[in-house]
């Protein structure tokens, strides 16, 4: 049994957007009666965010993009930059506890006192770019991790796997100059689906040519497909990579239930990509698995899905 | 939407070592400009065009010893030297949306 954190916040919950909107409270609710409800729950290492320091956002956002975010948080604005990006008055303050609570499960990964950790997080990050709002994504939680293990930690090699089911284009765009972040998406073929970007022909750019990898899928697809996609490209690029620390940008939204795409998972290949992922962790990064939440929007696929990942994090491979 | 709904499926094709003669003969034949240059089981090796045979011949300024001689030796030149290898490629599967992309960022 591996000492897995998770990181749970109820400051959360207050990023409020609308009823109508996929990214709400509830998901993490949902979240938490799966796995805080579970038989391994008193085994779980909770962790608590406390807000991140700026230094550390900056490391992936334009300080005037964030100084935009806080003026309208204060001025009562009702989206930012995209009308599905939807903002209240604390929006800001979420989100830099989100990313606090992500450094500091990292934190305790990286000290040794967890193997692993899942960020119960929101709102979510991995659209979010340098100085522009999208996709329900304001801060880049992922991105800032994997900038923060670098320089706090001097990880020289981080592999970023993103799980969720669209293109994580802001993390794509903070490394795709970058040798020592392998960044990895498996997503519905941008053609069909937000944001349009994450082809295959998207490999990085100057010194972080061949550091991003793109892998897409038809909608109307689903388990048979992700396994052998995720079989060719996922695995012999950590084999050659050599990650020594492995993130995953962890969005749920892949499943057969979530309306959010066409694509057609099951809940036991969930489990079998997470599986994978742990194996992979464990030959090169010493079992360090930072699982970051991004998408899912059915609240209630939510609960099983968040509790059978955190327990492939505990059980291990 | 998807390529092999718009592409042209059977292509007329030289390879590597056919003479650029026998190219810019296929072109003025079959009223082509682009030739895909493929190896024995058809992989895409390079691409040859109109233009680089024009630009592979010699100048009407050309002198030689023996009238034309020169445009004789480069008719026979493999296509092998003047192909661009390694063009950019897009598979049936692959959509328009990708293709337009891919034609915008190399163009």
């Amino acid at each position: 049994m591996r000492k897995t954190g998770f990181l749970y916040e109820k400051q959360y919950l207050q990023h409020i957007t609308s009823p109508y909107h996929p990214e709400v409270p509830e998901r993490l609710t949902a979240i938490w009666k799966g796995v805080l409800e579970a038989d391994y729950a008193d085994k779980l290492t909770i962790i608590n965010a406390r807000p991140a320091e700026g230094k550390w956002v900056q490391t992936v956002h334009h300080l005037q993009y964030v100084y935009r975010l806080k003026k309208a948080c204060e001025t009562g604005m009702k989206d930012f930059d995209y009308p599905d990006n939807r903002l209240c008055g604390k929006t800001l303050d979420i989100a830099i506890l989100a990313v606090g609570g992500v450094l500091e499960t990292a934190k305790e990964m990286m000290d040794g006192k967890i193997d692993n950790g899942f960020c119960a997080i929101r709102p979510p990050g991995h659209h979010a770019e340098y100085n522009r709002a999208m996709g329900f994504c304001y801060l880049n939680n992922t991105a800032i991790a994997a900038r923060y293990l670098q320089m706090e930690y001097r990880v020289e090699r981080i592999m970023i796997a993103d799980i969720d089911v669209h293109h994580g284009n802001g993390t794509q765009m903070a490394f795709e100059t970058d040798p020592g972040v392998f960044y990895y998406s498996i997503h519905e073929h941008p053609s069909f689906s937000f944001p349009g970007t994450g082809r295959e022909f998207e490999k990085g750019r100057d010194n972080g040519y061949g550091f991003t990898m793109n892998a897409t899928v038809l909608p109307g697809k689903g388990d048979k497909e992700y396994r052998e996609i995720l079989e060719k490209t996922l695995l012999p690029a950590a084999d050659a990579f050599r990650p020594q620390v492995v993130l995953v940008s962890m969005g749920f939204d892949a499943h057969k239930e979530d309306e959010m795409s066409g694509i057609r998972l099951t809940t036991p290949c969930f489990t079998w990509i997470m599986e994978r992922i742990m194996e992979m962790a464990d030959r090169y990064a010493g079992g360090r698995v930072l699982s970051i939440l991004e998408g899912g929007y059915e609240v209630d696929t939510l609960a099983e899905l968040s509790h059978n990942h955190v327990e492939i994090l505990m059980k291990g491979t | 939407m998807f390529v092999r709904y718009s592409m042209t499926a059977s292509v007329i094709t030289v390879t590597s070592e056919d003479s650029l003669e026998k190219a810019r003969n296929l072109m003025k034949t079959n009223r082509i400009r682009h030739l895909p240059v493929v190896d024995e089981i058809n992989r895409v090796l390079g691409i040859v065009t109109d233009r680089d045979i024009r630009l592979a011949a010699p100048s009407l300024l050309e002198i030689s010893c023996e009238p034309g001689s020169e445009r004789k030796r480069i008719a026979q030149m493999p296509v092998e030297a003047i192909m661009t290898k390694d063009p950019v490629t897009i598979r049936p599967e692959d959509t328009l949306q990708d293709a337009l992309i891919l034609i915008s960022i190399y163009a």
